[in-house]
């Protein structure tokens, strides 16, 4: 037997750890709250790193400015042409940070607008391909954000905080196939619930076959699932088809472009937020 | 435990290379899978078991970045890292072309594996073949790049038969 095992040793690894990962699945569908804790730990783990590499990331972004900007002042009888090169490259950082700017403008002027307290977090790791949609913040428990905080932007409805740990919380998007949210269509007032479809788009469910409902059509969020504040925008309908059953079957295309999310504001919903300006002064 | 140091420092690699990707590049995000790389890595230059656990461990960490459930990646990445591992005992993986296809495949099996499980799970079909295939394209000339640059030097013809 124990020769068996010492011959075989790297096929039975693998047959014991793909059971394992089985289980694990399996127990975190039975068990949310366990499943939840697990990755809370995870990422705490995996925090300092991650949040060191972005702080890293931020830290080449000012040095490189600051090079450019030093190099202007050193080398300021160069050639024109040499001059035109050193200014286009500064010219779209200068570009880029007059659109991080107005981001944060706006997420600063959406703040004003939400009656619950907010924290500006930034992404720092986004999944839109494969067959979930999630992010990770550079915010967690620390700054209070809780599971099942709402998250925004000015465009609208972004996910629910998920897991939280100390230095960061992983996002689901409300496009996320097991994502859910309860929405109304502003024009007619139908409501219903918005849930993720695993690609870009979000289907709205639970809208009668008779409904009045056309392309177009504003989707907002209506606040019953103690999540989002109502009237967040979710998204525009797209298509309207005959359901099964009684039901429409409605696709919407969300209002936030998720694959170039890089800010977002949490609603806490707990206590207020411990460091609310964070180590990155956001 | 040198050896479970270097894996350590692997893994942070991988993460700290997400986000730094994230942050420069999101567009590469999506074609570009990061762990899937030192997985390749490591199944073609050390030992099956050595290649077998960092799959384990890096997918599991791809899980708490990436997933909404702890264990797909996990699965995936442990699967790909037997067979590419196997792949790396029976041929000589050493060459540029070699591991080129060995990342291409791995990206597929990866893909292939996560779309089975996706589909046990309940949740909706996301793989498009294009893309994989694109993915696969990508992964392979980028993990050339990347070995060229960490693997120089690397006793590649000292691998394990």
């Amino acid at each position: 037997m124990m020769s068996f095992f010492s011959e075989n040793r790297t096929p039975v690894l693998v047959v014991f750890l793909l059971v394992a990962f089985l289980l694990l699945l399996s127990f975190q569908v039975r068990v949310p709250d366990a499943g939840v804790r697990l990755q809370t730990t995870l990422l705490a783990i995996c925090s300092p790193v991650a949040r060191g590499s972005a702080g890293v990331v931020d830290g080449l972004g000012s040095v490189w400015r600051n090079y450019l900007y030093l190099q202007d002042l050193s080398h300021a009888n160069r050639t024109l042409q040499r001059r035109l090169v050193h200014l286009q490259v500064e010219n779209q950082l200068l570009r880029e940070a007059d659109l991080e700017g107005e981001r944060l403008r706006g997420l600063l002027a959406l703040e004003g607008q939400v009656e619950r307290p907010t924290l500006a977090a930034r992404v720092i790791s986004l999944e839109v391909a494969g067959p979930f949609r999630v992010a990770v913040l550079n915010r967690g428990r620390g700054s209070g954000i809780r599971v099942n905080d709402g998250v925004i932007t000015p465009d609208g409805v972004v996910g629910r905080i998920t897991a939280a740990a100390g230095g960061m919380s992983k996002v689901q998007f409300i496009t996320d196939p097991s994502s859910a949210a309860a929405a109304v269509l502003t024009r007619t007032r139908v409501q219903g619930m918005v849930v993720g479809r695993g690609d870009n788009r979000v289907e709205m469910q639970y809208v009668p076959a008779l409904a009045d409902v056309e392309a177009g059509d504003a989707v907002t969020s209506s606040g019953l699932d103690g999540i989002y504040p109502g009237g967040f925008m979710v998204g525009t309908v797209t298509r309207v088809d005959a359901g099964e059953g009684l039901q429409k079957r409605i696709e919407i295309t969300t209002a936030v472009d998720f694959r170039t999310l890089e800010e977002v504001l949490v609603l806490l919903a707990g206590s207020a937020p411990a460091d609310e300006h964070g180590e990155d002064g956001s | 435990m040198k050896s479970a140091l270097r894996a350590l420092a692997a893994l942070a690699a991988a993460v700290a290379a997400t986000v730094m990707l994230q942050a420069m590049a999101s567009w590469a995000q999506d074609e570009v899978d990061v762990f899937l790389l030192v997985v390749v890595f490591y199944a073609v230059s050390g030992g099956r078991t050595q290649a077998v656990t960092m799959g384990a461990l890096a997918g599991l960490t791809q899980d708490v970045l990436a997933s909404q459930f702890l264990g797909f990646h996990a699965f995936t990445k442990t699967a790909v890292a037997y067979l590419v591992g196997g792949l790396g005992s029976r041929l000589m993986l050493g060459q540029a072309l070699p591991q080129f296809l060995a990342l291409a495949l791995a990206t597929i099996l990866d893909g292939v594996l996560m779309a089975l499980l996706a589909s046990m799970a309940g949740l909706p079909p996301h793989l498009q073949p294009g893309g994989l295939l694109k993915m696969a394209l990508v992964n392979g000339f980028v993990g050339l790049l990347v070995y060229g640059v960490v693997g120089r030097g690397l006793p590649w013809s000292r691998r394990r038969p």
